[in-house]
């Protein structure tokens, strides 16, 4: 018979990666389960610069296009359509081994060592009280969770009305440097900050999971301007960073769980499969932490309790706007910079939440081509074009919230996960005006927005509210600690128990999360 | 046969490389392109018919006025769809990265040269959807 465990994790994402570390530091026997699909041994990126890369590497076009072309796309806002051929693997498996189905909605799920946080863009926020009102889950119950996370992944953000109104979690680092476009926007918003602010447009350096000091064995951000394409010096924090300082954690990876059977004893039987061959594996814990993502989660859920439910399904709307700083035009920007986000801006509406989070990208480290496939304009003069706007354009990604209708839900047929997402025009109109308002205050800081691209749903690749958390006790939802109704000990930490997301991206809540239920597990064991 | 260096794909590879760079396309770009229209058009045996990329390549001259309307209409057009492959493969090369990098020095007279490409794409665009309208399309 094999080994019974204390606890089982099942994901190495960013949510499994901290119920893992709490559960091992409450010294729960814990064995780590993951479809663990890892980077193939591919093109390395060498670490250098990457614009003099671009001027000498004759082999640069095998990480900038893919070695299949796959990174040649004609349509951008395709969901994973941002993910660059070295980071492709990630979510490589996934369309294989979990086929998801729909006409309206493309998913993107990573079976990956690491999962999604393996291609993270990260941009670290802690959700407040408004942010999380439909969970029975405060901001003070992740407090100290949240100062651990922080801590150990190293958060660099700014002294700014942003962090203001994120509310400093403790343990943050000094910002990495932004742009000099990025700067100007910020010094015209310094001195506007009293009239926008009372107009609800928050504006400051981004909160990245990226060190600006060197801590624990990774080096702080060496600005080369690789970040959509190397981990240079490990300075962007992924999960494997975490598990890697976790030896008495046992993995297995290469199998993807299908369910859970609960067993007279109180224990729970873990079925699984070989993501490679026919073989088939049973684990015994006493209790299972489902973290495989809100799809991925869902779908085990589905299986064990009830495979003829459906479940709801959130997911934050995404778009994007272009804008031009004319004052930056014929500018030249030089020396060491990073990819990542500039600058974050949050608009809060007088007395409300979060209704836009914009995460602020430079165009100068994008391939040029692709601004010339997002133009109107015959490609030779738009070439010449955008070479002279490039300095002076910087593309707003738009996150609004998203709490699901009715219609929008997930469910299993025939074992393969199918998802219904319906448009829901209501909440497209509220979004639109919001949008609106957002950018009507962007303009007042010198950015023209220049036109509007709206991603396919499922784009944001912030899925929540499977699983959701609740007081009511219903099937198919889960208790505030975090146990799934209907089980006495399977647990969920990931963005499923979410009801709704804001208008924030969740990781770094669903990090804090996913620690605070992995701390109550370990310590009712 | 022709020989690779000579084929169909190839010349449509300089025709356009010359277009939009305004110089010869390196050796590497064109095999890249016809790698490219093989894994992305399916073009492994030679290029497909398509009334507007076979038009360029009859009569070159139109290739500024067809690049004009396609760019215009969007990216369904194979024509659009090769312009932008062969930007991306030159992109991605040391030989042409230059002309896809910004300058060293600020220079004088941004507005000046923004204002004439855009004039001069939007004459190319009202002047190819003519074109096309003309033939039909
Ligand atoms: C390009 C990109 C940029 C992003 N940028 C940001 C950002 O800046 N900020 C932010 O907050 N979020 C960002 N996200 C989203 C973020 O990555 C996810 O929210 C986060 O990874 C979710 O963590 P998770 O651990 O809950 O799930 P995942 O990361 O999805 O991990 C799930 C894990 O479960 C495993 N798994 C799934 N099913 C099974 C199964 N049946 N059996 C065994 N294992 C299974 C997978 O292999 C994986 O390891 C980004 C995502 C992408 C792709």
């Amino acid at each position: 018979m094999s080994a019974l465990f204390d606890a089982i994790v099942v994901g190495s994402g960013p949510s499994g990666a901290w119920a893992a570390d709490a559960l091992v530091r409450g010294g729960a026997k814990t064995l780590l389960l993951d479809a663990g699909h890892v980077a193939p041994p591919s093109v390395d990126v060498p670490e250098e610069d990457f614009e003099a890369l671009r001027r000498r590497d004759p082999d640069q076009r095998r990480y900038l296009l893919g070695d299949a072309f796959e990174c040649v796309s004609f349509d951008n806002v395709r969901t994973g359509g941002q993910v660059t051929a070295p980071r492709r693997w990630v979510g490589a498996l996934a369309p294989e081994a979990t086929p998801i189905r729909s006409s309206t909605f493309r998913a993107m799920e990573g079976l990956a060592w690491g999962g999604l946080g393996a291609a993270w863009a990260a941009v670290a926020v802690p959700f407040d009280d408004h942010d999380l009102a439909s969970a029975p889950l405060r901001r003070a119950d992740l407090a100290e969770d949240l100062r651990a996370v922080c801590d150990r992944i190293g958060v660099s953000a700014g002294q700014d009305a942003l962090t203001e109104a994120l509310g400093d979690p403790g343990g943050l680092m000094p910002p990495l440097p932004s742009s000099p476009g990025t700067d100007a926007m910020l010094e015209r918003y310094r001195r506007k900050q009293a009239s926008l602010l009372g107009r609800g447009l928050v504006v400051g350096r981004p909160w990245l999971a990226a060190l600006s000091e060197d801590r624990d064995g990774r080096r702080k951000h060496p600005l080369l301007d690789l970040d959509f394409y190397a981990d240079v010096g490990r300075s962007v924090w992924r999960p494997p960073i975490l598990l890697e300082a976790l030896p008495e954690l046992a993995t297995e990876r290469g199998l993807l769980v299908e369910r859970f059977i609960q067993e007279a004893d109180g224990v729970l039987r873990v079925e699984a499969r070989a993501t490679e061959g026919r073989r088939r594996r049973v684990f015994r814990t006493r209790r299972l932490i489902l973290a495989a993502g809100a799809l991925g989660s869902a779908r085990i859920a589905l299986r064990s309790l009830d495979p003829d439910a459906s479940l709801p399904l959130a997911c934050n709307r995404l778009r994007y706007a272009p804008c031009l700083d004319l004052r930056q035009l014929g500018r030249v920007h030089r020396g060491p910079r990073h990819s990542l986000s500039q600058a974050l801006m949050l608009y809060r509406p007088p007395g409300q939440g979060a209704a836009v989070f914009a995460q602020v990208h430079a165009y100068r480290s994008l391939l040029l081509w692709k601004l010339v496939r997002e133009s109107f304009l015959a490609a030779r003069e738009s070439r010449k074009l955008l070479l002279e706007l490039n300095p002076a354009m910087t593309v707003l990604s738009m996150y609004q919230g998203h709490r699901p209708s009715d219609g929008q839900r997930l469910r299993l047929v025939d074992d393969v996960l199918h998802v219904d997402f319906p448009a829901d025009p209501g909440a497209d109109a509220r979004a639109v005006a919001n949008e609106d308002a957002f950018l009507a205050l962007v303009r007042r800081l010198g950015w023209l927005p220049l036109r509007r691209v709206q991603a396919e749903a499922g784009a944001s690749i912030h899925y929540a509210g499977t699983l959701a958390m609740s007081v009511d006790d219903r099937p198919l939802t889960t208790a505030p600690d975090g146990r799934l109704r209907g089980t006495s000990g399977v647990y969920v930490v990931d963005g499923s128990v979410l009801p709704e997301l804001p208008a924030k991206p969740l990781t770094l809540t669903c990090m804090a999360n996913a620690r605070r239920v992995g701390r109550g597990v370990a310590s009712g064991l | 046969m022709s020989s690779p260096a000579d084929s169909p794909l190839a010349r449509q590879a300089r025709l356009l490389g010359r277009y939009l760079l305004l110089e010869e396309p390196a050796d590497s770009v064109v095999d890249a392109y016809v790698e490219g229209c093989a894994a992305l058009f399916d073009e492994a045996e030679g290029p497909r018919t398509d009334p507007l990329v076979d038009l360029a390549t009859r009569r070159p001259a139109l290739l500024p006025l067809l690049d004009g309307a396609v760019a215009w209409r969007g990216a369904d057009e194979l024509l659009r769809r090769k312009i932008l492959l062969m930007l991306a493969v030159a992109e991605a090369s040391p030989a042409h990265t230059a002309a896809f990098l910004d300058g060293t020095q600020p220079e004088p007279g941004t507005l000046r040269r923004v204002a004439i490409e855009l004039l001069a794409g939007g004459l190319k665009a009202g002047l190819g959807l003519t074109l096309l309208r003309a033939m039909g399309r």
